[in-house]
């Protein structure tokens, strides 16, 4: 009896050791194999980052260029807008809509004297019909060719000989009393 | 009963051996696996930190690529606009000397055209006169006399020797001397000697405006 109880106490005992030696065993190479794939993932990555920095380093490189090109652009429109009553160049026709929506004149005379001296080439305007005249601000656009405007209400006119003047306004009509057809336009530069 | 002794002592001290051979190489696991836990746990904060670095960075390579898109579309409207600006033409003006009016005027054949009512008036000639001379560089004015009959049309430069504005009649290139209240044609008009213009009511200079 008492062997008996030895043997299975000697039994139980070893298969504990066995049992626990095979745990941890199993932890361990389990253990090993991930400590392996992180090794495996931060290779990939660090070769990721390098790529990455190189690409955006190149990027960077890229927006500053470009935008020094654009500063070197802006000054060369900034040059070509200068002038003065000497010195006048054709503007574009945005140019003209800022001009015309920033200046408060309504004399002719006095806008054009403003506009000439910003540098801005611009022409007195008679557009004439058969009893009498209208005189408009004209100007020669890069962009779109010859605008005209009332300096009283800053509309623009796109004048036509042979229509009448009324049907030539981009703004509220007004309602002439006489015959006011188109029969000439000066442009006075 | 000796001999069974003899194998259960050897049989004891081979189990003792065995046991502690295991329990040594259980312990020694142990002290691995703690090595492993602890190199894992780092490496994982290494990764962690490794993804975080490669995050940031790609954000900022969005970032760039996006500056790089709109810096070209705004690089690309100034080239189209600075094309548009140098396209158009430029012009340099200058007050001309009172004789480089005179002479100006004289090569101008616009007084040589033959005067019409209606399709080449007064208007006509002081426009034609003020773009001609626009052309060659000098500077003119375009000078509206309302005299106390019809509106009448004449040009006018800035005289940079005289320091004064010249004023001349585009129909004929005769010198006039504006002055409000006196006959346009027989008073403010300088014509050849020996040559005069008739008065009339209707002329009297009534006030004049410069449109340069």
């Amino acid at each position: 009896m008492k062997k008996a109880v030895m043997v299975i106490g000697i039994i139980v005992i070893l298969v504990f050791v066995f049992s626990c030696y095979y745990y941890l065993d199993n932890t361990y190479l389990g253990l090993k194999k991930e400590k392996q794939n992180i090794e495996n993932d931060l290779f990939t990555i660090k070769d990721q980052i390098v790529n990455t920095s190189s690409y955006l380093n190149l990027s960077i490189a890229q927006s500053e260029q470009i935008n020094t090109n654009l500063q070197e652009n802006i000054s060369k429109i900034n040059l070509q807008k200068i002038g003065n009553k000497y010195s006048l160049h054709e503007p574009l026709f945005t140019d003209v809509t800022q001009f015309i929506a920033n200046d408060k004149s309504i004399d002719i005379g006095l806008e054009i004297d403003i506009a000439k001296d910003k540098g801005i080439q611009c022409a007195y305007v008679e557009v004439l019909f058969r009893s009498g005249e209208y005189v408009l601000i004209g100007f020669n656009t890069t962009d779109r060719g010859m605008v005209y405007f009332e300096p009283e209400t800053d509309y623009q006119v796109f004048p036509i000989i042979g229509k009448k003047y009324v049907d030539c306004i981009e703004g509220d009509p007004y309602y002439s009393t006489s015959d006011d057809t188109i029969t000439s336009i000066l442009d006075i530069w | 009963m000796i001999r069974n002794k003899k194998i259960a002592i050897i049989g004891i001290i081979i189990i003792l051996g065995f046991l502690i051979a295991s329990v040594y190489s259980i312990y020694t696991i142990s002290e691995s696996i703690s090595i492993l836990n602890k190199e894992t746990k780092s490496l994982h904060t290494e990764l962690n930190e490794k993804h975080q670095i490669l995050d940031n960075l790609n954000s900022q390579l969005i970032n760039t690529q996006n500056d790089i898109r709109q810096t070209s579309e705004n690089l690309n409207r100034t080239i189209n606009e600075l094309q548009l600006r140098q396209s158009g033409t430029r012009y340099t003006l200058h007050d001309p000397l009172y004789w480089e009016a005179r002479n100006f005027l004289y090569s101008d054949p616009t007084n040589k055209k033959p005067y019409d009512d209606v399709t080449f008036n007064c208007a006509n000639y002081a426009q034609e006169v003020n773009n001609n001379a626009e052309k060659k560089g000098i500077r003119c004015a375009f000078v509206i006399v309302n005299l106390s009959g019809p509106v009448h049309a004449i040009i006018a430069f800035y005289s940079d020797d005289r320091k004064s504005m010249i004023y001349f009649e585009p129909q004929n290139d005769y010198e006039v001397k504006l002055q409000v209240g006196k006959d346009y044609w027989a008073d403010c008009m300088i014509p050849p000697s020996g040559y005069y213009y008739e008065r009339d009511p209707m002329n009297i200079v009534m006030d004049f405006t410069i449109y340069w």
